[in-house]
């Protein structure tokens, strides 16, 4: 008896022709068991489909989060160097709107994942972050022609992230294919690549000259 | 709420002719893309694939067909970084997804 999730791996009539043995595939999740015992080996639908249902997601959330904290470090450490130099030093706005980017991306969008329009990843992603950019931009003030630089900046760097991160979710999700993901990412990666660089250029200008 | 991925991107083909309707597609498939009609396994709908790739290895007269592979950018990035096929393997020492 395997568990159904094995099936991938595990040839049922090779492992009966080479050892035997015949194989019967249980229940998806180990809590079935006892009700698939109980019925004579009789599966549900129910207990042979895969679900990911938002506390699923939720525990799966820390994965991407504590590696984004890790990289984060390294950017950090770069902004540091860039702030000697800097007529408008980064700072705690700077942080906020960045870790609010982060935190879209790897809780916020896998949280409400069927929630947010459309089916793409990064897309999905790349929406929430703007959400957040705007609001963050708008509290901040930032809409006025002093700041337009660093708005726009932002607006090009942190949706980007976003949608990264969201998309590095698809090795999280139970029901994203191979071919889905290289298709989304052929698309998401290159318009992430160039939005960052474009932004990043624009935040660069803006803290080194003010 | 139901999950969807992209549309019309799943590689996974069924040949009637082959399939002896034994079921075991339907059995194994996580995310219920088969059903049995007139002994012969059906696509219900195919972007619901994940291209898992359990039925394919499963079907005891190979009439399924499908690109199996993992769904995950991470080791999609890591393919493409190193030359080597995408995979969800932790046990090379890179980075785990």
């Amino acid at each position: 008896m395997l568990p159904q999730l094995g099936a991938p791996g595990v040839s049922a009539h090779e492992v009966t022709k080479q050892t035997g043995f015949s194989v019967i595939y249980g229940p998806v999740r180990a809590k079935d068991i006892k009700d698939f015992l109980d019925s004579g080996f009789k599966v549900t639908e129910e207990m042979r489909t895969v679900k990911f249902t938002m506390w699923d997601r939720l525990v799966l959330t820390p994965v991407e989060l504590v590696a984004a904290a890790k990289s984060s470090l390294m950017i950090f450490g770069v902004l540091f160097l860039i702030n000697l130099f800097a007529a408008r030093p980064f700072g705690l706005a700077d942080f906020i709107a960045y870790t609010g980017a982060v935190v879209t991306g790897t809780v916020i969008t896998p949280l409400l994942l069927p929630l947010i329009p459309g089916r793409a990843f990064a897309w999905k992603g790349w929406l929430m972050g703007l959400l957040w950019t705007l609001g963050f931009i708008w509290l901040s003030g930032w809409f006025v022609p002093g700041f337009l630089l660093l708005a726009i900046g932002y607006l090009l760097v942190l949706p980007s992230l976003s949608a990264f991160l969201a998309m590095n979710f698809t090795g999280s999700s139970t029901y994203t294919s191979f071919s889905g993901v290289i298709k989304e990412m052929k698309i998401a990666v290159p318009l992430i690549a160039l939005s960052s660089v474009a932004g990043i250029v624009l935040l660069l200008i803006k803290s080194l000259s003010a | 709420m139901k999950h969807k991925y992209l549309k019309n991107v799943a590689t996974l083909r069924l040949s009637a002719e082959k399939c002896i309707g034994c079921g075991k597609c339907v059995e194994v498939c996580p995310h219920g893309v088969f059903s049995m009609n007139e002994k012969k396994a059906k696509i219900e709908d195919k972007d619901r694939c994940m291209e898992c790739g359990a039925c394919a290895k499963n079907c005891l007269v190979k009439a399924i067909n499908v690109d199996a592979g993992v769904g995950c950018a991470s080791a999609v990035i890591m393919g493409w970084i190193t030359g080597s096929e995408p995979s969800c393997d932790c046990s090379s020492g890179g980075e785990c997804c």
